[in-house]
C-alpha cells in the first residue's frame, strides 16, 4: 500500500518539478520505493501467510481495495523496484523532450506494476493491470523510434482485448460466490467450484489476457514491433517487468481459479511454451537487429517458465520464479547496452559492427557477463532458474523435455552470435569511434552484473522467499483436483 | 417541480432581452437561473421528502417527481450549465436560442417526472421543438439547414410513431397512466393475455423512442445532423435530449411495462443495443470529422445505456443508468468544448484540426484523454463505475448481451485511439492557430474532469450516496 502511494506521489512530484529537475526528483522517487521495499522486507516472514495487509471497500461491499504481500509478491515487488532504479538510471543518460512526463509516467507504471503484483482483490488486480497499460502506451507512442503509431496501437488493443475478456471471467466469477459481502476476495474468487465447461470458459478468458502479456505464441505478434519501435526505457519496462505481469497471473490467479480444467490448460500451455521456446530461438538466429534479437530471446525464454509454472509441481514453479527474476535483470540489462552501443554508433544492425571490445574492454567485459547470465551459463543467474525449468517439464513428458532442452544450445548460438559480431572482430565503418564507458553509465551496468553473478552463485534465497507461497497455491490447485478425482 | 418553473421564467427572461437585444445578460442570468434550479432539486434531494412537497401540485395525477425523477432532473440541469458555461456566446447563438435551449431543458424535466403518457408526450415535444431551430439556427449554412430539416422530419416521424403506439396502449388497457398501465399489463402479462394491441403499442413507443436516443436501426439521422448544426446545439443534443430521453424510456417502460418485460420487449431491446453498440462503434472508427465520430460513438453508447433495462431490480436499473448517464454527460461536455474551442479559433471540426493539441495546451489534451478513457470505460473514471454497474446488472439475464458488449468496448478502443493520433501523438510541423480558452470554459472542463476522477478513483462515495438514498 504504501509503496504504490509512495510511487504515485513521486510520480506527480516528478511532473510537477521544473524540466532539469525531474530525472534527479525521478531517481530519488525509485530508490525511496526500493528502500522502503527493503525496510518491509526486513520485518517480513515467508511462511505464505499475505503481511502487509490493508483492506477497505472501495466500490461497494462487493470490491475491496486490498493488498497483501507474501513471498511471491515480495519477490515480484524486488524486481520491479530493484529494475525501475536501473530504468532510470539508464533512461537518464540521454535527452530527451518533455522529460518531466516521460519520468513521471515511468514512475506512474511503477505504482500500477506495484499494484498489480499486491493485489487481493479480482477487480484491483485487473483495475492495475489496465493502469499498467496506459503508461506504457504513452510511452512507447510519445517518444516511437520511428513515428508509427500503427504497432503501438495494435498492442494496445491486443492487450485491451485480453483484459476485458479477463474481466468477463471475473466478474462470472464473482456472480457465482453465492453470498453477499467482498464477492471479489482472492479467497473468495478461489473458493468458487466450477464446472468442467464453465471453468474451460472462465479460464479462456483469463488466460487471453495473461496470454497477450507473456506472449504465448499465437499472440505474440505485437512483441518485436512494439520492442523496437519504443523507447529503451518503455522496452525495458515492457519486457523486464510487464512480461512478468503475466506470468506471475498464471501461478497466482489463473490456475488457482480454475483448477477444474487444469489438465487441458496445463498441456496447452506447456506444448505452446514449448514451440516457443524453439520458434524463438530459431527466429532469433536470422535477426541482425539487436532489439529484435533480443526480443526473440524474450519469446523463448518466457515460453520456457510458462512451460514450467504449467507443470504445476513445486519444482517447476520455483524455477520459474527463480527465472522470472533473473530474465528480467538479463534483458534490461542487455537493452541497456544495445541502448548504449546504439548512441555511440548509431546503429543497432549487428551487419554494421563489430570490434567494440577493442575500443572499450569494460563495456564489453560487462557485456559478457550479462550474455553469459542469458545463456544460463553456471554460477551466472540464468542457471538455476533453467535447470529446475527443464527438469519440471522433463519429469512432465520426456520429449517435450529433450525439445526444451535445445534452448540451452539455441540460445548460446544466437547471443554469442550477437556478441561476436558486436564486439569481437575488426572495428568496422560505424564503431571506429567507441569510447569505453562514462561516468553516469556504470552504475546501472554494475548492479545488473553484480546482481547477475550474486544471483548465480546463491539464488537459494528466491527459494526460501517463496517456498510457502508456492506450496500454498499448490494447495489449493491439488484440492480442488483431488476433489474432482 | 419547482426547478422546471424556474427554468421555465429564466427561458422567459432570455427571449425578452433577445428581444431588447439586451444579449450580453443572456448568459449570466440562464446560468444564475440553472444554478438556482439546482440548488433546489438538490435541496430536494437531500431532504429526501419529494412526496410530500410535489404531491400538492400533482397536476390531476400526471406528474410525480420522485426520486428518479430529481437525480434526472439534477443530471440535466448539470449537463446544460456545463454545456453553457463551456462555450462563448457566439454571434449565431443570441439571447432568444439560449431561451430556446431552456425550453428544451423544461420538456426534458418533464419526461423524467410523468405518470400519463399525455405529459410524456408533452414532454417529448417541448424537449424536440426547439431542437428544431436551434439545428438550423446558422441561417446561411447550408449544412445547418440541411440538418434542421432532417431533424424535423425524422423526429415529426418518431413523434407520430410514437403517438400511435400511445392511442394503440390506450386501446388495450384502456388507460394512460402508469401505475393503471402497470397494474393492466400486470394482469395481463400473468395471464398470458397481452392483446396484440398492447404488444404492438409497446413496440411502437419503444421505436419512437429509439429514434429520439438514437440507436440502431433508427440512428441515420444523426451524424448529418450533429454535423450540420452549430456546435452548441450539438452537444446539447448528444448529452440534455439524449439522456432525457433515456430518463423518460426507462420510467415508461420500469414502471409502466415492467411487467411485460420477459415475452415483449426485452430481447427487441437487447438486440437494439447489441446492434447500437457494435454497428455505433464500429463505424465510429473511420470518420473522418470529429462531430460525426462522436455521432457514432454516441449511438454506441445509446446502446450501453439500453443495457441498463435488462437488470432485475427498477431502482438499481435505474441507478446504473444514471450513473452511466452522469459519466456520458460529463465526458461528452469536455469533448464537445474543445470541439468548440477549437473550432472558435479558426479551424474546422475535422480531425486533423486537432493536430498537436498537446503542444499547444496541456490541459486540454489532458482532459481529452481523461474523457476518452471515461467513455472508453478505462478503470479509475467515472466511466467505468458506470459501465461495471450496468454490466454486472445485466450479467444473470443476458450474458450474451454483456459479452458483445465488451467486444464493443474493444472497437471502441480504436475510436478514441483516431481521436489520440491527431490530438497527441501527431508531430506536426504546421501547428493549430493560437487557441484562446476563456476562463468559463476553464471551468467547465475542470469541474468535469474532477467529476470523471473523483468518482472514478473514489465510487465508495457514490455507492454511499445510494444507499442514503435508497435506504
Amino acid at each position: 500500500m504504501e509503496l504504490i502511494i509512495i510511487s504515485i506521489i513521486a510520480s506527480i512530484v516528478t511532473y510537477l518539478v521544473p524540466k532539469g529537475m525531474a530525472k534527479m526528483v525521478a531517481l530519488l522517487g525509485a530508490i525511496l520505493t526500493l528502500g522502503y521495499n527493503a525496510f518491509m522486507l526486513n520485518s517480513f516472514t515467508a511462511d505464505g501467510v499475505k503481511r502487509f495487509v490493508f483492506d477497505k471497500p472501495w466500490f461497494s461491499d462487493a470490491i475491496h481495495f486490498s493488498v497483501g504481500i507474501d513471498g511471491i509478491s515480495m519477490l515480484m515487488l524486488l524486481l520491479t523496484n530493484i529494475l525501475v532504479v536501473v530504468i532510470l538510471l539508464g533512461a537518464g543518460m540521454q535527452e530527451r523532450k518533455q522529460e518531466s512526463l516521460f519520468y513521471s509516467l515511468i514512475l506512474f507504471m511503477q505504482a500500477a506494476l506495484i499494484g498489480v503484483f499486491v493485489a487481493n482483490d479480482g477487480i484491483m488486480f485487473y483495475i492495475f493491470w489496465e493502469l499498467a497499460l496506459i503508461p506504457i502506451y504513452f510511452l512507447s507512442a510519445l517518444w516511437s523510434e520511428t513515428g508509427d503509431y500503427k504497432t503501438t496501437i495494435k498492442f494496445f488493443i491486443y492487450t485491451f482485448i485480453g483484459s476485458l475478456a479477463m474481466l468477463a471471467s471475473f466478474i462470472y466469477l464473482g456472480s457465482k460466490v453465492g453470498y453477499e459481502g467482498h464477492l471479489f476476495s482472492y479467497d473468495n474468487l478461489v473458493a468458487v467450484k466450477l464446472s468442467y465447461a464453465e471453468s474451460m470458459w472462465v479460464g479462456f478468458g483469463i488466460l487471453l489476457a495473461f496470454a497477450v502479456k507473456i506472449p504465448l505464441l499465437p499472440l505474440n505478434s505485437w512483441q518485436p514491433d512494439t520492442y523496437v519501435e519504443s523507447p529503451t526505457a518503455a522496452t525495458q519496462l515492457l519486457s523486464g517487468i510487464m512480461l512478468k505481469m503475466g506470468l506471475y497471473g498464471l501461478i497466482r490467479w489463473f490456475f488457482p481459479l480454475v483448477p477444474e480444467s487444469y489438465d487441458f490448460w496445463s498441456k496447452v500451455i506447456i506444448v505452446l511454451g514449448v514451440i516457443a521456446v524453439v520458434y524463438g530461438a530459431l527466429i532469433a538466429i536470422r535477426q541482425n537487429d539487436m532489439k529484435r534479437l533480443t526480443a526473440f530471446s524474450s519469446l523463448s525464454h518466457v515460453g520456457l517458465i510458462a512451460a514450467g509454472i504449467a507443470t504445476l509441481t513445486i519444482v517447476g514453479i520455483q524455477g520459474a520464479l527463480v527465472q522470472m527474476f533473473a530474465h528480467g535483470v538479463n534483458v534490461v540489462g542487455i537493452f541497456l547496452c544495445i541502448d548504449i552501443i546504439e548512441r555511440r554508433a548509431k546503429s543497432r544492425d549487428l551487419t554494421h559492427l563489430g570490434g567494440i571490445a577493442k575500443q572499450s574492454p569494460y563495456f564489453a567485459a560487462l557485456f559478457l557477463i550479462l550474455v553469459l547470465g542469458t545463456m544460463a551459463v553456471p554460477f551466472t543467474n540464468g542457471f538455476p532458474g533453467e535447470l529446475l525449468l527443464l527438469k519440471s517439464i522433463f519429469t512432465y513428458d520426456t520429449i517435450l523435455g529433450v525439445v526444451a532442452g535445445l534452448t540451452i544450445i539455441l540460445c548460446a548460438v544466437y547471443m554469442l552470435r550477437m556478441y561476436q559480431k558486436s564486439m569481437l572482430g575488426m572495428p568496422s565503418g560505424d564503431v571506429y569511434l567507441f569510447p569505453d564507458l562514462q561516468k553516469s553509465e556504470w552504475p546501472a551496468l554494475i548492479i545488473v552484473c553484480i546482481m547477475v553473478l550474486g544471483m548465480g552463485v546463491y539464488p537459494q534465497w528466491i527459494v526460501e522467499l517463496t517456498k510457502a507461497s508456492s506450496d500454498n497455491i499448490l494447495k489449493i490447485i491439488l484440492e480442488t483436483v483431488g476433489e474432482i478425482a | 417541480m419547482i426547478a422546471i418553473i424556474v427554468v421555465f421564467i429564466g427561458a422567459l427572461f432570455c427571449l425578452y432581452l433577445g428581444i431588447k437585444k439586451q444579449e450580453s445578460f443572456a448568459v449570466p442570468i440562464a446560468l444564475t437561473t440553472l444554478a438556482i434550479a439546482i440548488g433546489i432539486t438538490s435541496v430536494q434531494l437531500i431532504g429526501k421528502e419529494p412526496w410530500a412537497l410535489e404531491l400538492s401540485l400533482r397536476s390531476g395525477g400526471m406528474m410525480l417527481f420522485d426520486f428518479s425523477a430529481q437525480l434526472f432532473s439534477l443530471i440535466l440541469l448539470v449537463g446544460l450549465f456545463l454545456v453553457l458555461l463551456g462555450f462563448k456566446p457566439l454571434k449565431t447563438i443570441g439571447a432568444d436560442l439560449l431561451g430556446l435551449l431552456m425550453f428544451s431543458l423544461c420538456g426534458g424535466m418533464l419526461l423524467t417526472g410523468f405518470t400519463h403518457l399525455v405529459m410524456m408526450f408533452l414532454g417529448i415535444e417541448v424537449l424536440s421543438i426547439p431542437l428544431y431551430v436551434l439545428a438550423g439556427a446558422q441561417k446561411t449554412n447550408k449544412s445547418s439547414n440541411e440538418a434542421a430539416i432532417k431533424y424535423f422530419l425524422m423526429g415529426a416521424f418518431s413523434t407520430a410513431i410514437l403517438l400511435m403506439g400511445c392511442a394503440f396502449i390506450y386501446g388495450g388497457t384502456g388507460t394512460l397512466e402508469l401505475e393503471g398501465l402497470n397494474r393492466a399489463t400486470y394482469m395481463q402479462g400473468h395471464m398470458k393475455l397481452a392483446t396484440p394491441l398492447v404488444f404492438g403499442g409497446v413496440l411502437l413507443i419503444f421505436i419512437g423512442f429509439l429514434f429520439k436516443v438514437a440507436a440502431v436501426p433508427f440512428h441515420f439521422w444523426t451524424p448529418d445532423v450533429y454535423e450540420g448544426s452549430p456546435t452548441r446545439a450539438t452537444v446539447f443534443m448528444a448529452t440534455v435530449v439524449k439522456i432525457a430521453a433515456f430518463a423518460g424510456l426507462i420510467r415508461l417502460f420500469a414502471i409502466g411495462f415492467g411487467e411485460l418485460k420477459d415475452p415483449v420487449w426485452l430481447n427487441t431491446l437487447a438486440i437494439a443495443s447489441a446492434l447500437s453498440i457494435v454497428i455505433g462503434n464500429a463505424t465510429a472508427t473511420i470518420q473522418k470529422n470529429a462531430k460525426r465520430l462522436l455521432a457514432y460513438s454516441g449511438i454506441a453508447q445509446a446502446g450501453y445505456m439500453l443495457i441498463a433495462f435488462v437488470g432485475n431490480n427498477y431502482s438499481t436499473d435505474i441507478w446504473n443508468l444514471w450513473v452511466y448517464a452522469g459519466a456520458y454527460i460529463f465526458a461528452s461536455v469536455i469533448v464537445f468544448t474543445i470541439i468548440g474551442i477549437v473550432e472558435e479559433n479558426g479551424n474546422s471540426s475535422d480531425l486533423e484540426s486537432f493536430r498537436g493539441l498537446s503542444i499547444h495546451n496541456k490541459f486540454l489534451a489532458f482532459a481529452l484523454v481523461v474523457a476518452m478513457f471515461s467513455m472508453a470505460g478505462i478503470p479509475l473514471t467515472m466511466g467505468f463505475v458506470g459501465k461495471y454497474g450496468i454490466l454486472t446488472a445485466a450479467f444473470g439475464v443476458k450474458p450474451w448481451l454483456v459479452v458483445i458488449a465488451l467486444v464493443g468496448s474493444a472497437i471502441g478502443i480504436g475510436v478514441y485511439f483516431s481521436f489520440f493520433k491527431q490530438a497527441i501523438l501527431s508531430r506536426t510541423d504546421k501547428p493549430l492557430n493560437k487557441l484562446k480558452v476563456s476562463l468559463s470554459q476553464n471551468i467547465a472542463l475542470v469541474i468535469s474532469v474532477a467529476a470523471i476522477l473523483i468518482i472514478g478513483i473514489l465510487p465508495l462515495l457514490l455507492t454511499n450516496i445510494k444507499d442514503f438514498f435508497i435506504n
